[in-house]
Formats: structure tokens, sequence, C-alpha cells
């Protein structure tokens, strides 16, 4: 067996994995705070969380959306604090790529190293021996060390579980509330009890992590900080004083480090957007983005009552063309296409057989509803507009004006939002006049929405009015791709 | 009226689908709705017209935020042949209905 010491490569991986996993934290928490309740159910429906971590109670007279459930919480516990869910999503996808990585390189030196040996037990009688610890520890005495390891039963079994349990658990329920993921494989989210049974299993994975950090420092406090300090700064036990000033230096710079992306996610969220959001695409694109939605949900497990984000337009134009069952909305499609269309509502239900998906809708603020949907396939109007070769996007205008209609998103201005021309095609991109076997109900996007089932629910433009093909974005809003993208610095590609 | 294939092969008339927040209003409704439209000296907006259909009625006070709780939106249509615009609407209270 391998001497079970502490190589350098095992001291640095330590280090990274403090950073990593307390901006983890903290950025999650902050996600948490856009949808402060946890369920079990796919369908979210309010009154049925099993936990809220806010005081807000909504209004029953008046339509409420999850928007006016966000909460602000503290930049102490939330990176970076104060409703900035895109913030979040940002450092929590950027920290997860690093953290993954790390967490690749540290399995392969552990079994490389034969390190392995520290953490997967060879036989039963582990467990007898880590109960008798944990009585000797609840007796306040300390139980003895494995013959020739540095850690006791207990420990060992708790840090393999954390390194070869706890850690895929976080990865993998987290990619089970990726939309793609989602849309893609329906039987992985099945696997956790659904998506929000996998967003549940994920909080109890950070609530894990948390207490895992807790009794840790506890145990090194009990087993002797400054002799354990001096291995996971020297890998021997010398110059303690040095050790210490050393691991201070480093928890400062780690404090540092959050305090920096805090600070620079409040003043320039901007560029965190820019320069975050050019890393973590490349790994959208490369990973996600070829996952074409193939779900089909059971009439049965349609939600009963679909929540909703973002308010009806509140124009008389609007609400007059509502009560006449919008027999004078048109659409316009138009842009860098070779035959600009106009369609009525009755032209568009006329093109061909409609179109029925039912379909998990995910929310970035992390709820979820099942619904169906109907509709013309997006690519049929693509093919009989004819987009020119320069065409590289797709633009939805809406009629809703945020300022105006949603007075909890932060920013103003006609709702829009920016596609790749690419998942015009994809099969379930549809742009829809029913929802569950009746017209498109207006808090829902009447007369018209988008649905592309690999994706956040914010891409799915609703109560559309001009479809434009474009060749870029930079010169619509502020050039990132979409109305929340401009405003709330959220991301133009969400495929998680 | 336009009449499509729905997806289960069934032969359905899209344009009668009522939406699901309109209402039905009694021929008494209506009538009040048109008392109202001659108490305000309502006229259509595009030719001047001054007669009108009475159609469905939209609950605007759950859905729009500007709304008063008991505000309702009726559809009007001008009945007048040369108007190029005939669909327009009026703001009631629930007890105006």
């Amino acid at each position: 067996m391998a001497q079970l010491d502490y190589p350098a490569w095992l001291r640095i991986e330590h280090w990274v994995n403090v950073l990593f996993v307390t901006l983890l934290i903290r950025s999650g928490i902050e996600i948490l705070a856009t949808h402060p309740k946890l369920y079990w159910r796919n369908d979210s429906r309010p009154g049925t969380e099993w936990a809220r971590f806010t005081r807000k109670t909504m209004p029953t007279d008046k339509l409420y959306d999850t928007l006016d459930e966000e909460e602000s919480y503290s930049s102490i516990v939330s990176l970076p604090g104060h409703k900035m869910l895109g913030m979040g999503r940002h450092w929590h996808f950027i920290t997860v790529m690093g953290w993954i990585l790390t967490g690749v390189a540290y399995y392969v030196l552990l079994f490389a190293t034969g390190q392995w040996h520290r953490y997967i037990p060879y036989s039963w009688s582990i467990f007898p021996e880590a109960w008798n610890d944990v009585l000797t520890y609840l007796s306040f005495k300390l139980p003895p060390l494995l013959p020739g390891e540095p850690l006791d039963a207990i420990q060992k079994l708790t840090y393999g579980s954390v390194i070869f349990i706890l850690a895929p658990f976080q990865i993998l329920t987290g990619a089970a509330q990726s939309p793609a993921v989602e849309a893609h494989f329906p039987w992985f989210v099945r696997l956790w009890g659904g998506r929000q049974g996998a967003r549940s299993l994920h909080f109890f994975g950070l609530v894990a992590f948390i207490g895992f950090i807790a009794v840790h420092l506890m145990m090194v406090g009990l087993w002797g900080w400054s002799q354990l300090n001096a291995l996971m700064i020297f890998g021997v036990v010398r110059h303690l004083g040095w050790a210490l000033a050393a691991s201070l230096a480093i928890v400062a710079a780690i404090v540092l480090v959050h305090v920096a992306a805090t600070v620079w996610s409040l003043r320039s969220p901007r560029t965190v957007q820019r320069v975050l959001g050019s890393v973590i695409i490349r790994g959208r694109r490369l990973f996600l983005r070829p996952l074409a939605s193939r779900q089909n949900y059971s009439p049965s497990q349609l939600s009963a009552e679909h929540r909703v984000n973002g308010k009806p337009p509140d124009t008389d134009d609007y609400k007059v063309m509502a009560v006449h069952n919008f027999v004078d909305w048109k659409l316009e499609v138009g842009g860098l296409v070779e035959n600009p269309m106009t369609f009525t509502l009755a032209e568009l239900r006329a093109l061909r057989e409609k179109q029925t998906q039912r379909v998990l809708h995910n929310c970035v603020q992390g709820w979820s509803s099942i619904g169906e949907w109907s509709g013309v396939p997006f690519r049929e109007v693509v093919e009989m507009v004819k987009p020119l070769p320069q065409a590289r996007h797709v633009c939805f205008l809406t009629m809703q004006d945020t300022g105006r209609d949603e007075p909890s998103a932060e920013g103003s201005g006609q709702f829009y939002e920016i596609i790749d021309l690419q998942l015009a095609y994809y099969p379930q991109c549809l742009l829809a006049y029913e929802m569950n076997g009746r017209p498109l109900p207006i808090k829902h996007g009447a007369p018209l929405r988008l649905r592309i089932e690999n994706q956040v629910g914010f891409k799915m433009a609703k109560w559309i009015e001009r479809i434009e093909f474009i060749s870029g974005y930079q010169g619509i809003g502020e050039g990132m791709g979409g109305w929340r993208e401009d405003n709330v610095y959220y991301d133009k590609d969400v495929e998680i | 009226m336009t009449t499509v294939w729905s997806g289960s092969g069934s032969r359905i008339d899209a344009t009668d689908a009522i939406r699901p927040e309109l209402t039905a209003l009694t021929d008494e409704q209506k009538h009040r709705v048109l008392r109202q439209v001659r108490r305000r000296h309502g006229s259509c907006r595009h030719c001047g017209g001054a007669e009108f259909l009475v159609g469905e009625a939209l609950y605007l006070g759950f859905l729009f935020l500007s709304e008063d709780t008991d505000a309702y939106m009726v559809a009007l249509t001008c009945t007048s042949p040369r108007c190029f615009a005939p669909r327009t609407g009026i703001r009631l209270s629930e007890s105006e209905l």
C-alpha cells in the first residue's frame, strides 16, 4: 500500500476545493433565493412546498408571478446577493466547471498514486468500527486511527462518501435540473423523482456539504489543529507557526476572491456576464446544445395549474384584441428573409395539422410545471419565409413592455428574446397557440408564444407580435441577446 | 371562418374556440352594455358609427395590474358596413353589467 501521506497535489487540491465549494455554496444560495421554495412534485403548485425561505405572501385578487416571489438575500450568504440571479448563475456554472475539472484531476491522482486507500474501505468490518468511533466521540474521547492510516474508521467512511458519493450526487442532481438534459433524457429526471425532486435533493446536498465542513473543522480542532494544518501546508508536521501563517494567508486569499467576486458582480455585472459567459457558453454549446427534446409526458401528468412568469401587456389595444379572440392580431415575420410574411391567428392555425407536445417547463428561477402545447412547428414558418444565408439568429418581439407590465422586474422596455437559428429546426421548437387543448391563455402568452423545450423558460417569448431574422444582435437593446440578458444579465443560451 | 384539422384528426373550427378568459353575456346584460354605450355617447373611433353588436366580456381585474378589481372589457363590433376597423370595446365595472 502506498504511504498515505500528504503529497503536494493533494494539498493543493484541498485548498482549491475550499475555494470552489464555498463559491458553489454562496452562488447556490443566490439561485435558491430567486424561488425560495422547495417542492417534490413537478408542478411546483403554490402551497405544496415542503420548505420555504421567505415570508412573502402573494395576492389572491391579482395575477402574481414568480418574479414577485423572489427574495433578496444578503451578500454574506449569497453570491452576489441582492436579487442578482444572473450573476449567481454565472458564478455557479463557472465554478462547477472548475470544480469538475479539479475533481477529475483528484480522482486520477488518487488512483494513480495509490492514495485512494485512504478513502476506500476494504472490509465490511469498517462499519461496526465506525459506529464504535461515533460512540467514542460522543463520550468526548478520540477513537484509534486505522492501522497505518491517517484516519479513523468513521473519518475514512465520511471522507470517502463526500468524495465518491456526495460530490457526484451534487453534479448529477444539478445536471437533472438542466432543461436540455431533461428534454433529451426524460428518464434521467424521473430517476431523481422529477425536476423538483432533483432540486430538493440538490438542496440536501448543499446542507450535507455545509454539515461536512462544520464537522471537518471540528475534527481538525479535536485532533490537533496545528499538526494537521502543518500536514495540509507542508505535508509534514514542522514549522507549525509558519504553517498557521500560510493557512491564514490562503484563507484570506479565498475570502478576498469572494469579496472581489461579490463587488465585481454588484458594480460591473455586464463585465462579469461577458467574461464568465464567454467561458460557460463553450461548455453549454459542446455538451448541452446537441440535446434535442424528445419529451412526451402522459396527459395524467399535466399540471392542474401551470405556473407563470411575466404579466400580460397592459394596454387597451391588447385588451380589445383579446376580447375579440385576437381576430385582429397579426404576426409579422421578416428581416433577413426572401419572403416576408404576415399571418393572422386563423392563418397560422390553417398552415398545417397542429403539433402537440406535453413537456416539462423549466423556469430559470427553479420552478417547473408540465403543460401540453399545440401549434405550428417553427421550422415550417422558417421554410416559408426562407431565411437569407446571412441570417444567424431569430428575434421574437412581444407586446409586453416590462417597465409597464412587470414592476418586479429590473429594467424597462419592449420584451424580446433572441435564439440561434439552429434552434428553430429542433423538433419541439413550436409557435404555440393552444395550451392543454384550449386557446392559449392570456397569462401564458396569448395569442402566440414560443416553446423551445431544451431551453429555460424566459427564452420562450410570450405575446409575440413580430419575428425578425437577423445576422447579429449586438445592435439590439444592450446587445446581449434578449431583454433578460440585457437587464438582469442572464445568459443568452440557457440549456441549463 | 377557417376550418382546420386538429392533431388528433378531429375536425374543429378554430375561430369558434372560445378563449378561457371570456364570459358570454346574457341578452339582458347585452342591453345594459348598449345602454352604457349610449349614456357615454360612445361612437366608433374609426368611422364614427354609434351602432354596435355586443360580444363577450373579458374580466380585466385579475390579469392586468392597472385595472380595478371589478373591471371588465366588453367586445363591441361597429355595425357600419363602411367601417374598416369595426372591433372595439368598452370598459365597464361589474355593477354596470
